[in-house]
């Protein structure tokens, strides 16, 4: 299986739902004058029917307490090693930084100490400072030291 | 200015790089070079034998990355077209784990662009490996990550980093990202 994308826009979250295979998207830069897809596995889906069907999805927001939001933890390398967990939910007051999750999460996960001095966080895939305020279904996600390439 | 062309991949495990296809890809009449970069896997680090490289990524970032990398280097040299392969899973000894092509009209460019890139992967895309030993595996830190780290701005932090690596005994890690 490869994930390949040919200068797409972006995609909601991978692995792809549907689970195998690839979605070549042809350049969307500029206004789309055509999208094509490509079978390369065993599925075939169109990338922006996939979009529309998540967004009404998730349009149904169940009701919370606004006192607290709710976000997705995401562990990598070393961090899931540390907490023994790939990902877990976590409910933190409204108005929390990533800081402060941080700071919850190494309440939970002492282990978590051995590289609280050299990771960085990701919110919504995209490096972000601690001092960020998470909303209500962010995605947080532990990054220790990188090591691609 | 014609349509920018940039193919990049991430492999999941157990599927080769075939450096062929990315060549092909960023080829073109009007460019007078093809600059590429294969990293390969190496067989000792600090006189340990390497057995195999195992990388994961934190996948829809690193293509968010690699994006942006292409696009840092489009703004800095002219270029035809760009692809990026990573690969995920075990790398074994002398096989290639990223490979990058670019095509340019001239070769100035794609050369400066291809070593912008790798060394930008290297700083920057949520891609991690673990090295494996005989006696042990290890998750590895790139120097340029750390480096960048420590730029006043990137983050907000005071704390220096906690040391270059981890040692993890025996192969306990069967979990998959």
């Amino acid at each position: 299986m490869v994930w390949e994308y040919e200068d797409t826009p972006r995609c909601n979250s991978g692995p792809y739902p549907w689970g195998v295979g690839v979605v070549s998207v042809s350049d969307t830069r500029r206004t789309p004058t055509r999208r094509r897809l490509e079978r390369v596995g065993n599925s075939i889906m169109d990338v922006e029917e996939h979009e529309s069907i998540t967004e009404n999805l998730e349009s149904k927001v169940d009701e919370k307490d606004n006192k607290s939001v709710e976000i997705k933890v995401l562990f990598f390398a070393r961090a899931r090693d540390l907490t023994g967990m790939t990902d877990m939910l976590l409910m933190v007051s409204t108005g929390s930084t990533a800081r402060d999750c941080l700071n919850n999460l190494l309440v939970k996960f002492s282990g978590l100490s051995e590289i609280r001095g050299c990771m960085v966080v990701d919110l919504n895939e995209e490096y972000t400072p601690e001092n960020t305020v998470v909303k209500d279904r962010d995605e947080l996600a532990i990054i220790p030291p990188i090591s691609g390439g | 200015m014609a349509d920018e062309r940039n193919l990049i991949e991430i492999l999941e495990e157990n599927n080769p790089i075939n450096i062929i296809k990315y060549i092909n890809y960023v080829h073109s009449p009007q460019c007078g070079a093809i600059a590429t970069f294969s990293g390969t896997t190496r067989d000792t680090f600090e006189g340990k034998t390497v057995l195999e490289l195992r990388y994961e990524a934190y996948v829809p970032m690193a293509v968010r990355c690699i994006k942006s990398i292409c696009s840092s280097a489009r703004s800095s040299w002219n270029l035809n077209s760009i692809a990026v392969a990573h690969r995920l899973g075990p790398v074994s000894v002398g096989d290639i784990s990223v490979f990058i092509a670019v095509s340019s009209v001239h070769r100035a460019d794609g050369l400066d662009a291809c070593k912008f890139i790798i060394d930008e992967v290297k700083a920057s895309v949520p891609i991690w490996k673990k090295e494996v030993y005989t006696n042990g595996e290890v998750w590895k830190e790139n120097s340029e990550f750390l480096e960048r780290m420590e730029e006043p701005g990137i983050q907000d932090r005071t704390r220096a980093c906690c040391g270059r690596k981890v040692k993890v005994e025996d192969a306990l890690d069967t979990k998959r990202c």
